[in-house]
């Protein structure tokens, strides 16, 4: 549609069923920064005030370790590695974050 | 059409974290075993939990005696206070239980316990405790001591005083 309907107010142009001026019915971005689960993580610590910095995936000793010591019973078999985060100042060394199935 | 069988395999939209005290070959891995039972009261949206104890090894006994820590996993939901320490062969785990990955995520307080529950690991394990945490946690202790010798500096006040 090439007319230009820049004058009316968004609410209308949303009742008349126009798009909107962003292209998008919500305030959503159309461009996004594909992130690993550990950054994704990083920034829920962040928001939190805890410093952390994701490690590349397979580079840390913990994850060729087991992921459990199989005292509890029923512990999850099949896990993915879904990698790591080192902690700065706090008594937690380093999270693994790790995925079923 | 969706797949009225569908396979049992694939990655599920489970996620956990593990917050882990690194330690290489912990001599008995029983003692460094625990896990919290919940006492609760109500059902479903409205359960809540009343009181928790720590049921494992000895580590099980040192996060017993915590109370400020038996405080903070009882203001948490069921699901946040169920707590697993476990070791494996290089460190000790801290988890909860699995969550989607809307759900997936840590809380201020939640971060706290784990971080408490890996301050006694390490105290009990030996291991140099991260200065900031047990600056801070000298200095809780201090002011807990400060209010319990309270009522004895005023028992020595000269007479007359009030």
């Amino acid at each position: 549609m090439n007319c230009n309907i820049n004058w009316l107010p968004t609410e209308l142009i949303f009742i008349l069923g126009w798009f909107r001026r962003n292209g998008m019915h919500d305030s959503e971005s159309d461009t996004f920064v594909i992130k690993s689960v550990p950054e994704q993580y990083s920034d829920k610590l962040k928001k939190i005030g805890i410093s952390s910095s994701p490690i590349e995936i397979a580079t840390d000793e913990m994850e060729n370790d087991d992921y459990y010591s199989r005292v509890f019973s029923q512990t999850t078999r099949m896990i993915t590695n879904k990698g790591c985060l080192d902690i700065k100042g706090k008594n937690i060394d380093v999270i693994q974050i790790i995925q079923k199935g | 059409m969706q797949d009225p069988n569908p396979l049992p395999w694939g990655a599920q939209d489970r996620f956990q974290a593990h917050f882990i005290v690194r330690k290489n070959d912990v001599e008995n891995p029983l003692d460094y075993t625990a896990r919290t039972v919940l006492s609760t009261s109500g059902h479903f949206g409205s359960k809540k939990i009343i009181g928790i104890t720590w049921n494992g090894g000895k580590i099980a006994e040192v996060l017993n005696s915590d109370t400020s820590l038996t405080e903070m996993i009882v203001n948490q939901s069921p699901n946040d206070a169920i707590i697993t320490v476990e070791p494996t062969n290089e460190g000790i785990r801290i988890y909860g239980k699995w969550k989607n990955s809307f759900e997936f995520g840590v809380s201020e307080d939640l971060f706290q316990i784990y971080d408490t529950i890996a301050y006694h690991l390490k105290k009990f394990a030996g291991i140099k405790i991260s200065s900031t945490k047990s600056k801070k946690l000298e200095t809780k202790s201090k002011s807990d001591k400060e209010i319990v010798e309270l009522p004895k500096i005023k028992g020595t006040m000269p007479k007359g005083w009030s």
